[in-house]
């Protein structure tokens, strides 16, 4: 029988649930316990196993149901494009007041790109009868630094939306590789609700996640039944279509066949589009245009811009030498500016250089928009950190947060100092999600090279050149491959941006391996340097990090299959000349 | 040398120099050269460093045919083709695909060589 302690308590245990605490009522109910209190707790219990059962009912269905609403909002995940001259340096010129060379090269005369035009537009294709396999297709331009790539890309923009690809622009490299950002493209489940253009300049930064995007585009597209329901389409932008990054965008393996199925092809011997060099009077008329009403001779100019940009890459197709826009509208920036002090035009023209324009033209934007307001050391650190940022060909914003090491935090601004408007001028963008490089990519070789041999420190100068590495990577061997390509002297006088940590020697070896195979044979003495010093960091570090790395990685980055196929070329040479000897 | 991966890419850059230097007509340079990459990772299992060992080896058979010694070129052409034929790796059996289509030439020349001697 229940005692009256154990009555109490259970009246106790009964108005404490009644009143809204929940807690499990553990003093037994027995033959003496009142009915009311009996009946009470079996609907309690029985209301409890309702409420169970009704718990195991549903919850399949609510986890369906919450799966359901991932993927619808992932349906809704759009990447993040954008427009690099509309944003962030176009913004700062408004605020200034003051005309930007890259920002204004919207304005520039924009001609003889009809045949590139009439070319993208056969990209973008008929829409109407299109099957979901065809809804998908990549092309890729090529062309070298400063030949207008970017600026083409930027007027085929409005030409695409005005055909219909209402969602266009360019894909920051932040919204392709994963672990740059918070939310970034996943190739496999995106799917477009408009049409869509995604336009990727330089690839070759990030090699495995462009292959990626386009092999799962590429799948997907495959699957006649349910293809994309809207037409998608990549064109990217890159300086040649060969070397590592190629490699690993179309392997020789079925991935990379099927991914070859979608490309657009100018024709079937060729796989990318070279951006055609434009004519003396196309480039003439970019000079005039920045030049104004100033008096001066067409062949002055043309003289002066041949001298300014001497570079046999850029040489028409009728083998004709042709400099390249980017140049044309520097160095008429320049003369124009610099007349505005009394000096003659001709004498201007005359006394012009290459780097003696790449000079002026990054003088002009540090005099005018990286330097007004910077208190003490703000202007010296904000230029390291793009230096750094440059080297890497981007950053994400959190490094500065977390990712910096040590050794090169005392030439970097700390949070503190850190002037996300500056940064701003400086590199465009949004500098509170990502740190940019200087573009174009010419102009920020010109200054990570000039900017490292200006330090006095030679402290300073390894520690921002092992971080630019470090941090970078891969993307920042690429970039070194180019400063070595562009500015031979100055790479040459930085003794080859040798690093001296490991981390960082990752980086080096990469581009070193790629530049044996790219260097110019009369650049031996170069070759033979970084090969040494490969050797010497290879010897030096014992890094087991590198253990860990897939070997398939470095295995694609090898040095082998272009002196492979040089040497089998070599081999048919020499079989060739030995058969006419001995005939 | 314990760094696996820069050792791969000392190899790679190192097979790279080599032909450069036989591009150059510097026959002995390039053949030290190729020699270093044989001796330094003959004895290493791994595909990633396999490859530029036979690459080491067609690269200095080349440079010795371009020489004029044949007969050394096809020697070291018959090691590399032994050495390697059962490798499944796809870049070394192009490589040695590349040595089997360079001794039916220098076999090729061989013949010839004594038909004309013989009329």
């Amino acid at each position: 029988m229940q005692g009256l302690s154990d009555k109490h308590r259970l009246r106790e245990e009964l108005i404490r649930n009644l009143r809204g605490d929940k807690t499990p009522i553990t003093v037994p109910a027995d033959s003496t316990t009142d009915l009311e209190i009996v009946r009470f707790l079996y609907e309690e219990r029985a209301r409890g196993e309702l409420l169970a059962e009704l718990d195991a009912t549903v919850a399949a269905p609510l986890r369906a149901l919450s799966d359901d609403i991932h993927q619808f909002l992932d349906r809704f995940y759009e990447p993040r494009l954008d427009d690099p001259i509309a944003k962030g340096r176009a913004r700062r010129d408004r605020d200034r007041g003051v005309a930007s060379l890259i920002a204004d090269v919207a304005a520039d005369a924009f001609r003889e790109r009809e045949s590139d035009l009439e070319f993208l537009d056969r990209f973008l294709g008929d829409l109407s009868g299109a099957g979901p396999r065809h809804r998908f297709s990549w092309t890729l331009l090529t062309g070298p630094g400063g030949q207008g790539k970017t600026r083409l890309a930027i007027e085929f923009l409005a030409r695409a939306k005005r055909h219909g690809f209402h969602h266009a622009g360019f894909l920051p490299m932040a919204e392709l590789v994963p672990g740059r950002s918070a939310q970034t493209i996943d190739p496999r489940r995106w799917r477009p609700r408009w049409a869509t253009l995604l336009v990727i300049d330089y690839p070759s930064q990030a090699p495995e996640a462009v292959a990626d995007l386009l092999s799962a585009f590429a799948s997907v597209a495959a699957q006649e039944a349910d293809g994309y329901g809207f037409p998608v389409r990549v064109l990217l932008l890159e300086r040649q279509a060969e070397g590592e990054w190629w490699k690993t965008l179309v392997p020789a393996t079925g991935d990379g066949e099927l991914v070859k199925d979608f490309a657009f092809r100018p024709s079937a011997e060729r796989i990318d589009h070279p951006v055609s060099p434009l004519s003396r009077d196309a480039l003439l008329a970019i000079m005039r245009g920045r030049l104004g009403n100033l008096p001066v001779r067409d062949e002055g100019l043309w003289d002066a811009l041949v001298r300014v940009d001497p570079n046999p890459l850029a040489a028409g197709a009728d083998g004709r030498f042709a400099p390249r826009p980017l140049f044309a509208a520097a160095a008429a920036q320049a003369v124009a500016d610099l007349s505005r002090g009394g000096e003659s035009v001709d004498s201007l023209l005359g006394s012009l250089g290459r780097q003696g324009v790449l000079k002026y033209i990054l003088d002009r934007e540090r005099e005018h928009f990286w330097k007004p307001g910077a208190a003490g050391r703000a202007l010296e650190l904000h230029e390291n950190l793009l230096l750094v940022a440059t080297m890497a060909l981007g950053l994400s914003r959190d490094r500065l947060e977390t990712g910096l090491p040590g050794f090169v935090r005392p030439y970097l601004p700390s949070l503190d100092v850190f002037e996300p408007d500056r940064y701003q001028r400086m590199a465009g963008g949004d500098p509170d999600s990502e740190l940019r490089r200087l573009e174009p990519d010419i102009l920020g070789e010109y200054f990570v090279l000039t900017r490292l041999q200006s330090l006095r420190s030679g402290g300073a100068r390894q520690a921002l050149i092992d971080a630019g590495l470090e941090l970078g990577g891969d993307e920042a061997g690429v970039f070194l491959i180019r400063c070595a390509l562009d500015f031979p002297d100055a790479w040459r006088a930085l003794d080859h941006c040798v690093p001296t940590r490991s981390a960082a020697a990752r980086a080096f070896a990469a581009a070193a391996v790629d530049l044996a195979g790219a260097l110019p044979t009369e650049r031996f003495d170069d070759l033979d340097a970084i090969v040494s010093q490969t050797e010497a960091l290879a010897l030096e570090f014992d890094d087991v990090e590198l253990e860990r790395r897939k070997p398939w990685r470095w295995s694609t980055r090898g040095a082998g299959s272009a002196s492979f196929s040089a040497a089998r070329k070599r081999s048919r040479s020499t079989t060739r000349s030995f058969r006419g000897t001995a005939t | 040398m314990n760094e696996p991966a820069l050792r791969e890419q000392v190899a790679k850059a190192l097979v790279n120099k080599g032909v450069r230097l036989g591009q150059l007509q510097l026959s002995e340079e390039a053949i030290a050269v190729c020699d270093a990459v044989v001796s330094r990772y003959a004895d290493a299992g791994e595909p990633a460093l396999r490859e530029p060992v036979a690459k080491a080896l067609l690269c200095k058979a080349i440079v010795l045919w371009s020489s004029d010694r044949r007969g050394a070129a096809r020697q070291l052409l018959e090691t590399l083709v032994v050495r390697f034929q059962e490798d499944q790796e796809r870049s070394i059996v192009e490589i040695v695909s590349a040595a089997r289509a360079g001794l039916e030439e220098l076999f090729g020349e061989s013949e010839e060589s004594a038909r004309n001697d013989r009329a």
